[in-house]
């Protein structure tokens, strides 16, 4: 139905500006093959823009425009049967979008098919060449962020793991002091000092199967050796660091 | 020739008729068609070749050297940018400790740093220096000699403690930086200095534990590379990737520090008795022959070593031997009744000498024939009565019994440097040395193989070989060997008979201990002189080995007194010093005496 439609609604706009195109569609021999492909594109989509620019009150815009959807995809199986006709398909995409087109639009009216050609190309990249600044852009300020995140973590986890540095010294300094106070000559130190005295014999209360409590040695109290009799202790530990 | 259509620029620029309506950037102002002029573009041949040539020569001199940089030498040049931005650092893994029986630490590391300096990148060596010197308390003028050194590293200090290394980076000093250095403390001091040992200043272990369990001990090192940059100090965020170092393990000891503890402070008050020149004693654990402590007077501090007498850092408890003297007279005794040749109330008409080939071994105080029982040689410590069942039993059996009580091997205890001490072939014997093996002369021991010999008496005839390591890294250490050397029954009698030596009538009353029934031994044996390599002079070795209680045996301890300028007898030097021991290890073990009366022991056969 698509190619019927079309053709019926085109030569319904201006049979005569029609006819032109041909010519056009045979002209671009110098260019490369590639680009033959890419002509079918503009050509429909020019159709279209310039029937949507002239054409404000068209009531057959609504039937037309379930036929332009359907446009392209008989111009390709129509036109080209080789590969290159792809590259020509996402070109009439952007097209048939905005409004923005709107401008080019009068330069449709005069010139040479050429120069409409390349025209109606830059007005169609436009918004393409907008799409990737505004995607760069985007790219550039994510990258900074996700960045100044990074760099705003490392510098909190630097600062973290310092601190947890700090606190691992820490204690390490007290596990020392509690180390180098808890060795026997230190705490026998502590004992004399206190006025403690070493213990003589001890003397056991041993209770027995029948509940009798018996007494095994004799218990004495310790006597308090002369100081002169107390063996050397030797030195506190060279325990270096903290205390 | 083809000059003539140039003109086209100037048509190009009479376009202007194109643009009407059309205005913008992307119009073209070329006039249509126009882009292809037949001619326009004609170059001649050797411009072109030039041209050619001026720029594919080049490309090609380019290429093959890109070819070059990233193909060929491409390995050596991004190695050679790494090295320049990579800096590697030692992550220097922490040493294991080595804890006693408790848990309490002998021996630990904490970190520390050792401040190393790049002179060449040091700007002004003097204002360094000064900025470092109160920080690393370094004088001055050394500081700024090293800093003015040719080379690119000098150690300005070691072992910094953290905190000030701290310091310094906050001074951003450029060329100075900080490596690994952990100290080793040995908080308990000379307590069991022997023992634990001490390491080298490259932190591998010299002596004792830290020596013999080095490997453990060591653990693995890490290593940090970072990126660095001109000032060779790390970049923030750059390349810092790490190996972290594998700790070392955990030694656990048997020993009980505190047991350790009384034990060296006795010894020290021996070693102050003006005649005693060195005193060791070792308590074993009856039942799993395992090392509740051990020491010697002088001792040493591991973590003085540098400044302590290379003569003193050894450990002579199981590296120095000496003729153990009477205390071996159980073991031939021991060998009598398991060979049936006496019972303990066999009764010998005892000789106050005997002939022994080339010589006449007397006993301490001659005396005229007495009749003592096998007991009663024992408490009085006959030599004669001890030969004459010497004699019984044959020197090669007496070999295989003194071999099966340990001498003449390694124990196999877990400490570096350790003698076997001697025991020459009962085939070598001669006269006189048959009889001076059986009474402890013309063999020589341990203190630890005196102790092991007691420890299978005291444990029913099973002798397990003594161990100081419970355990490496949380896994316990593998069970020692054990052997049967004697019955239970000859181990019951030989014990019996121990206890008469400490009883009345004994050589060793003040080995008792108040409260507990104590069995053991006195000793007295000639001290070989280091001199002349002769008796005379040597003074004596006393000694004293026992265990208590005797109807439980619960310790064993050894103790012997290097006396050279004194003959007093171990009953009454070494006896003391065993009972103080003694007394401490049983009553911090909370053993409870058993309350049995000592047995009345028979010493003189019947009238």
């Amino acid at each position: 139905m698509s190619a019927t439609a079309r053709a019926a609604g085109s030569p319904a706009e201006g049979p005569p500006g029609r006819r032109t195109l041909p010519p056009l569609e045979n002209d671009p021999v110098p260019l490369p093959g590639t680009r033959r492909g890419s002509v079918p594109g503009p050509t429909p989509s020019s159709r279209r823009v310039g029937r949507t620019g002239s054409t404000p009150g068209a009531p057959a815009h609504a039937p037309s425009s379930t036929a332009r959807a359907a446009g392209p995809a008989p111009a390709r199986s129509g036109r080209a049967h080789t590969a290159p006709v792809r590259v020509g398909t996402p070109r009439t995409r952007p097209a048939a979008r905005p409004a923005a087109s709107t401008g080019p639009v009068p330069r449709t009216a005069a010139g040479s098919p050429a120069s409409r050609l390349r025209a109606t190309v830059g007005a169609h990249r436009a918004p393409v060449v907008l799409l990737v600044v505004t995607l760069l852009v985007a790219t550039a300020l994510g990258l900074l962020f996700l960045n100044t995140a990074i760099a705003v973590n490392s510098l909190k986890a630097t600062q973290l793991r310092a601190a947890n540095e700090d606190r691992a010294q820490e204690v390490q300094r007290l596990e020392q002091q509690v180390v180098s106070g808890g060795t026997p000559a230190e705490l026998a130190r502590e004992a004399r000092a206190a006025g403690m005295v070493p213990a003589g014999a001890a003397a056991y209360l041993v209770v027995g199967e029948d509940g009798t409590v018996t007494l095994r040695g004799e218990p004495v109290p310790a006597e308090e050796p002369e100081p002169a009799e107390l063996p050397a202790i030797p030195p506190p530990p060279v325990a270096g660091g903290g205390d | 020739m083809a000059r003539p259509p140039r003109p086209p620029a100037p048509r190009r620029r009479s376009a202007p008729p194109l643009r009407d309506g059309s205005s913008g950037a992307f119009t073209s102002r070329r006039a249509p068609g126009s882009r292809r002029l037949a001619g326009a573009l004609q170059v001649s041949r050797r411009r072109y070749s030039i041209g050619f040539v001026l720029v594919v020569v080049p490309l090609l001199v380019i290429t093959g050297k890109l070819w070059l940089l990233q193909g060929v030498d491409s390995g050596q040049y991004a190695l050679a940018a790494t090295q320049d931005r990579i800096r590697v650092q030692d992550v220097a893994p922490l040493r294991g400790s080595v804890v006693d029986r408790d848990g309490d630490p002998l021996a630990y590391t904490v970190e520390a740093s050792r401040v190393t300096a790049d002179p060449t990148l040091v700007d002004d060596p003097a204002r360094t220096a000064l900025a470092l010197t109160t920080l690393l308390d370094v004088p001055t003028s050394e500081l700024t000699d090293r800093l003015s050194r040719d080379g690119r590293y000098v150690v300005l200090a070691s072992q910094v403690p953290p905190e000030t290394v701290d310091e310094i980076e906050e001074l951003g000093l450029p060329g100075v930086f900080s490596e690994d250095d952990p100290v080793r403390l040995y908080p308990a001091g000379s307590v069991a200095g022997q023992v634990v040992g001490f390491t080298g200043r490259e932190g591998h272990g010299l002596a004792g534990i830290e020596q013999s369990l080095d490997e453990q001990l060591a653990g693995t090192r890490g290593e940090r590379r970072v990126e660095v940059g001109s000032g060779g100090h790390p970049i923030p965020s750059g390349i810092d990737e790490s190996t972290p170092a594998v700790d070392g393990s955990t030694v656990e000891l048997t020993l009980d520090s505190d047991l350790q503890f009384v034990t060296e402070q006795r010894l020290q008050e021996a070693c102050q008795d003006g005649a005693t020149t060195r005193a060791s004693a070792v308590v074993l654990d009856v039942h799993t022959g395992q090392v509740a402590a051990m020491g010697s007077c002088p001792g040493y501090d591991p973590g003085n070593y540098a400044r302590t007498d290379p003569e003193l850092l050894g450990n002579p408890l199981v590296s120095s031997v000496f003729e153990p003297g009477s205390v071996l007279k159980a073991v031939t005794l021991a060998a009598a009744i398991e060979e049936g040749r006496a019972t303990p109330e066999t009764v010998l008409s005892v000789d106050g000498h005997i002939d022994a080939g080339d010589r006449v071994v007397r006993d301490a105080h001659d005396h005229q024939p007495i009749d003592w029982t096998v007991t009663g040689i024992l408490a009085k410590s006959s030599n004669v009565g001890t030969i004459m069942l010497a004699r019984e039993v044959g020197d090669a059996k007496l070999e295989e019994y003194l071999r099966a009580f340990g001498l003449g091997r390694t124990t196999g205890i877990e400490l570096p440097g350790e003698s076997a001490g001697i025991l020459q072939d009962s085939t070598e014997w001669t006269e006189s040395r048959s009889a001076n093996v059986p009474i402890g002369q013309g063999v020589s021991v341990t203190t630890l193989q005196m102790a092991s010999v007691y420890q299978a008496i005291a444990n029913d005839g099973v002798r397990i070989e003594p161990r100081i390591v419970s355990s490496i890294g949380g896994r316990p250490a593998p069970a020692p060997g054990s052997t049967r050397v004697l019955s239970e029954s000859t181990a019951d009698d030989v014990a019996y008979m121990l206890e008469a030596v400490v009883g009345p009538g004994g050589t060793a009353p003040l080995a008792q201990v108040d409260g507990f029934r104590v069995a053991g031994k006195t000793g007295t044996a000639q001290r070989a002189n280091p001199e002349c390599g002769c008796y005379a002079g040597g003074g004596y070795v006393t000694t004293f080995v026992g265990f208590a209680p005797a109807d439980d045996p619960q310790y064993v301890v050894a103790v012997d007194l290097e006396r050279p300028t004194s003959n007093e007898e171990g009953g009454q030097v070494a006896a003391p010093v065993f009972a103080d021991i003694l007394r401490q290890a049983l009553t911090a073990d909370g053993i409870v005496p058993s309350g049995t009366p000592r047995p009345d022991f028979v010493l003189t056969g019947p009238e």
